[in-house]
């Protein structure tokens, strides 16, 4: 009984609040509402745009480094310089997982290309030389995996036939990743241009076919070249790979295939198997933390900005109202019925705030970051806003809107009826 | 009726006190239309709240209908406020954002009326101030006058025991004045119980009762013998 009365009374309440909000709100000067509405969209803006941003950083690194590197799974030689030994024992118990769609076998070396074209310009000039990492690659078999031939931003990707040609990353030349840091890199590089390949004490020319930018910093520090080339320059008749990038079916579990591998293959103390997670560096995973760290502090930062904005807004409202808050307590509205109806106010205020931006990020921002990707040394950023994101961001704000909402209303509600009345 | 006994407010200021109402005992029937008179600063508006439960006193009690109105708890006070007894300030004091229909169904929203039959009932009342031409208006499109009849629809839209009226005409020119009383006077015929409290002598001889005060002493208290209930 008297639990139904108290609902009854809350119920009358909010029909009040309602009733009182609803005609407030249509009747008072449009421009201030749409001046509130305003600033509570640049709140939220703030809160999902910085760490949208800092974290879409994060994750393009991220990306970057599984679909242009490592794939779902990667696997390496357990200590560095040493192939992997039974490579085609291990390349067919990968074939033979329930996931399997492709792998690519990499051989790797160090490796010096020299710019013989600008020695000869110039004697002191440094531009000449670079060393990088040279990869000798099925280019079929690496397409599939990685899509490198996507990011061929100059000439073309190896074909099969390419026996005497180069991809190079852009990392590696001057003209395309200017003054990012302090290491030579080859200058004049284009297209067609011959350059010196030296692998130890053994040397070659070879022509460049193409000139990859993934946004990923290990492979555009990579030089590609055919496997059999490869193989011809370094006198390698071993088949033992250095790196194999697995493929596997969208939507399969990679540890379990991890697993698979580890459980299945006897020398497996001889290799590392990571799966994409695994492989990226501690640098990014650290970076990744650190963004979306700074991301919510400048939320919170919004956060609290615009809650004081609803504060000052409804605050200040109720305090050049007082004498008519008195007056509906003196006729009996209850204090509760007047509260609901400022944190209605604020509701509203804060929702269409929400919604507002929403608008303007998903079907402005977010499309147009990915036309136009943030461009960094390291990586592309594209904006990192998800359904669930703008719901939890939405629902901290809402709820700071109903809270700062409340406590002015409650502040002005609780003076005494004939004080407010009568201006006391 | 209204059973009034030693009703006190007293005010302190610093080391001042002024005793606003002194110790007043008196009776209202139901249907009785009292003005209470006096000077300004003799305590009708002190009077005034307390009888309408707006303020406490500091000593005696209020009983209206045999309840005693000192017993009850400030919610109570409150909601009774709502049911029993309609209140007309000086300065109108209706809700600018509320059209003078909207401002008249508050009080019946208030006791959970729906919205529908509330709207009903206040255009009845604003037909009663003769205002039904003027029902979606906001305060600001109204006259002085008209507002104060907003005020006066929205003091008996809810059928209350009592109705207070403070000054009422106080900010109004005479013909807006005696449009008021008229109403009033209408109010009373139909059985309306009304205390109203005025300093123009002219509209309080219309009563069918007047109490003067001063000092917040009941000084003259005269009844129309001809107005007999
Ligand atoms: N809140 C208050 N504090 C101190 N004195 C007050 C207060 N309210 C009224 N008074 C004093 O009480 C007396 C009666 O005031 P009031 O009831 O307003 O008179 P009236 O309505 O007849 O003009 C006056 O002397 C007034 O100054
Ligand atoms: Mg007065």
């Amino acid at each position: 009984m008297k639990i139904r009365t108290s609902f009854n009374k809350l119920k009358r309440d909010i029909t009040v609040g309602k009733f009182l909000a609803v005609r407030e709100l249509k009747r008072n000067n449009p421009w201030s509402t749409a001046l509130i509405i305003f600033v509570m969209s640049l709140t939220f803006f703030n809160m999902v745009l910085m760490g949208g941003i800092l974290i879409g950083l994060a994750d393009g690194m991220m990306s970057s480094f599984k679909t242009y590197y490592s794939s779902d799974i990667l696997i390496k030689p357990a200590s560095q310089n040493v192939s992997i030994s039974q490579s085609s024992m291990l390349e067919s118990l990968i074939k033979s997982l329930p996931s399997y769609q492709a792998l690519s076998k990499r051989y790797t070396v160090a490796a010096i290309l020299i710019n013989e074209d600008k020695v000869k310009i110039k004697d002191t000039e440094i531009g000449q030389r670079v060393s990088g990492t040279l990869v000798g690659i099925n280019p079929i078999e690496e397409d599939v995996v990685t899509g490198l031939s996507t990011q061929i931003i100059t000439g073309e990707f190896l074909n099969d036939y390419d026996t005497e040609a180069i991809v190079i990353g852009k990392g590696l030349l001057a003209e395309y990743s200017k003054g990012s840091s302090t290491e030579s890199r080859l200058e004049g590089v284009v297209v067609g241009s011959r350059l010196r390949l030296t692998i130890g004490n053994n040397n070659t020319e070879v022509s460049v076919k193409g000139i990859i930018d993934t946004g990923n910093s290990t492979v555009d520090n990579r030089i590609f070249i055919l496997e059999s080339t490869m193989r011809a320059l370094t006198n390698n008749q071993s088949l033992n790979v250095n790196e194999i990038a697995i493929l596997l079916n969208q939507d399969s579990n990679n540890k379990q295939a991890k697993e698979y591998i580890v459980d299945n293959f006897p020398y497996n103390t001889d290799i590392v198997v990571e799966t994409a997670e695994e492989t990226l560096p501690k640098a990014i995973l650290d970076m990744k933390k650190t963004f979306s760290m700074l991301g919510n502090i400048v939320g919170v930062i919004s956060l609290v900005v615009g809650a004081i904005t609803i504060f000052i807004v409804i605050f200040v409202n109720a305090i050049t109202r007082r004498k008519y808050i008195g007056i509906m307590k003196g006729i009996g509205i209850s204090a509760r019925a007047i509260e609901i109806s400022y944190v209605i106010q604020s509701l509203f205020y804060a929702l269409s705030g929400i919604l507002f931006s929403s608008f303007i990020v998903i079907w402005f921002l977010a499309p147009w970051f990915d036309l136009h990707p943030l461009k960094f040394p390291v990586t592309e950023g594209k904006l990192a806003v998800t359904t669930s994101g703008l719901i939890l961001r939405g629902l901290i704000l809402t709820i700071t809107a109903l809270i700062s909402g409340y406590i002015p209303a409650k502040m002005v509600t609780k003076q005494n009826t004939l004080d407010a009345i009568l201006g006391r | 009726m209204i059973k009034i006994k030693n009703l006190t407010k007293i005010f302190t200021l610093g080391d001042n006190t002024l005793i606003a109402v002194n110790n007043l005992s008196f009776l209202v029937p139901s249907g009785q239309f009292l003005a209470i008179t006096g000077i300004s600063g003799s305590g009708k508006s002190t009077l005034l709240y307390q009888l309408s439960l707006l303020d406490r006193p500091n000593r005696g009690t209020i009983s209206i209908d045999n309840i005693n109105t000192s017993k009850l708890t400030s919610g109570e006070r409150i909601s009774y406020r709502l049911k029993n007894l309609g209140y007309i300030f000086q300065d109108y004091a209706i809700l600018p954002t509320l059209t003078a229909k909207e401002n008249v169904m508050l009080p019946l929203l208030m006791q959970g009326v729906k919205e529908n039959i509330a709207q009903e009932k206040a255009k009845e009342a604003l037909l009663k101030v003769d205002l039904q031409d003027r029902l979606d208006h906001l305060p600001s499109q109204l006259s002085g006058g008209q507002q104060q009849r907003v005020s006066i629809a929205r003091a008996i839209v809810h059928n209350p025991k009592i109705l207070f009226a403070d000054e009422p005409t106080a900010n109004l020119d005479t013909e807006s004045s005696e449009t008021i009383l008229k109403i009033f006077l209408n109010l009373h015929k139909q059985g309306q119980t009304i205390i109203m409290a005025t300093h123009e002598l002219d509209y309080a001889k219309l009563a069918e009762r007047n109490i003067e005060l001063r000092d917040g002493i009941i000084i003259r208290d005269t009844l129309k013998k001809s107005k007999n209930h």
